[in-house]
């Protein structure tokens, strides 16, 4: 029930109907001309913490020390509401002894008595200290989406200029591309938010679509990796599984990558986790004339996070250590 | 990495700080391929001014919000040294409003990096 249907039953005479203004989950108090209180619904006893015998009979403005007498809520009563006989959703913010600092959005209605001319005023209070202080979070919650969006456009548009051009189809072009913005989703999948992700699960989700169980991981000690190094260190071994299919041990049926790390203590106090790829019989390795943007991407990557990584291009198959801090 | 539409003159030095390694290196990159140094990219303020203890820049690129938190601690120390500096960041209009960064261009995310060079040029004539 809202202000307004309690409004039509209390002008037929029910003012005083204690049963009606009951019902109402939202504090109701009625006032006489004088701004007294002639009436309050149990809703407002209980929210603001009054005793009923305590306030009426006493004006308003003058219960419980003057705690309500609230600038806003004087201007409301004594000058908007005689002159316009209603108002709806009329904020205000107070710092109540008792409760604490609340803010009501309040509807007032001014009724006049058919039978003795005599006028009153309802006021009904809804607390919105709960659903502003939600607004206010979800706003922070869409103002992070909005920030989170823009990086990730950001990365996509980069990886699509590092995606090597020159001398490719592009079809060859769109395939690369596509398959870096697969890995970013799948390590974005595997530590979601702010969870940080089991290397092992790493490896598995970096490699797994490009080297299937041709790629052997060899589980070592227990390690994790913070949310934010995640899409970065699979997309390092993700290069080096395309490296693989396209130049290296898995470009032929029998050609496997035995994929391993430890544990090491690094300069300083650091501890640093090892990894190590292991190409075994594929093709006869031979140093590359240049370097690939994928190899340049492993390096600059595992420099970025504070760390290594080295390819040794044995003939016998091609080898990298990776080396970050953790 | 030439410098020789310098004459000769060691090419500026721009210090890059950005978490985002895919980004890191696109900024990285078109400033080397517009003939700068690059400083890093580092991803951290701890790497940033650990780098900044070592090597003065001539000009720096920000992220703002760090792995490790915002940047502000770098750009204060740059500030300190008289190196100019522009941001990169998905942060809204009120980053550059009020604070510490009023004033301050930012070149927004996705970053044109024309707009990044051009930028770079202005700070360090």
């Amino acid at each position: 029930m809202v202000l307004e249907d309690l409004y039509r039953l209390l002008r037929a005479g029910h003012v005083q109907a204690q049963g009606i203004v009951d019902t109402l989950t939202q504090p109701l108090v009625v006032l006489d001309q004088g701004f007294c209180v002639t009436n309050a619904n149990n809703a407002f006893i209980d929210a603001f913490k009054v005793d009923r015998d305590d306030i009426l009979g006493h004006s308003l403005f003058s219960l419980g020390n003057g705690q309500w007498d609230i600038a806003d809520l004087r201007k409301l009563i004594a000058e908007i509401i005689p002159k316009t006989a209603a108002v709806v959703g009329y904020e205000v913010t107070h710092d109540f002894p008792t409760i604490g600092q609340r803010t009501f959005l309040v509807d007032a209605r001014r009724l006049v008595h058919p039978d003795n001319n005599s006028t009153s005023i309802l006021v009904l209070f809804e607390d919105v200290t709960e659903s502003n202080r939600e607004r206010a979070e979800s706003d922070i919650i869409l103002a992070e989406t909005r920030h989170r969006m823009k990086n990730l456009f950001s990365v996509i548009r980069a990886l699509a200029m590092q995606t090597q051009t020159e001398g490719y189809t592009a079809q060859e072009y769109r395939d690369a591309f596509l398959g870096r913005i697969d890995v970013a989703l799948r390590a974005q999948e595997i530590a979601p938010g702010e969870t940080s992700a089991e290397f092992g699960s790493l490896l598995d989700a970096a490699v797994a679509a490009t080297g299937g169980n041709r790629i052997h991981i060899e589980a070592g000690p227990s390690a994790t990796l913070p949310s934010p190094k995640v899409v970065p260190v699979s997309m390092m071994f993700h290069e080096l599984a395309t490296n693989a299919l396209k130049y290296g041990a898995l470009s032929v049926p029998d050609g496997r990558v035995r994929l391993s790390w430890r544990i090491e203590e690094g300069d300083g106090d650091r501890t640093m986790l090892v990894t190590e790829w292991r190409e075994e019989n594929g093709p006869t390795v031979r140093q590359p004339t240049r370097r690939g943007y994928g190899t340049e991407l492993i390096t600059a990557t595992a420099k970025h996070l504070g760390g290594s990584a080295e390819q040794r291009f044995d003939p016998r198959g091609l080898t990298a250590i990776i080396k970050l801090p953790i | 990495m030439s410098s020789d539409d310098g004459r000769n003159r060691p090419p500026a030095r721009i210090l890059v700080v950005e978490d985002e390694i895919f980004i890191a290196m696109e900024i990285e990159r078109a400033l080397t391929t517009d003939g700068f140094e690059v400083l890093g990219p580092v991803g951290s303020i701890e790497d940033a001014l650990e780098l900044l203890h070592r090597d003065q820049p001539d000009a720096a690129v920000l992220d703002v919000t760090l792995r490790d938190g915002k940047v502000t601690p770098v750009a204060v120390l740059l500030r300190s040294q008289g190196v100019p500096f522009v941001l990169a960041s998905a942060e809204g209009r009120e980053l550059t409003e009020t604070g510490f960064f009023q004033g301050v261009t930012n070149l927004g995310k996705p970053t044109n990096m024309r707009l990044m060079i051009g930028e770079i040029q202005r700070l360090l004539s």
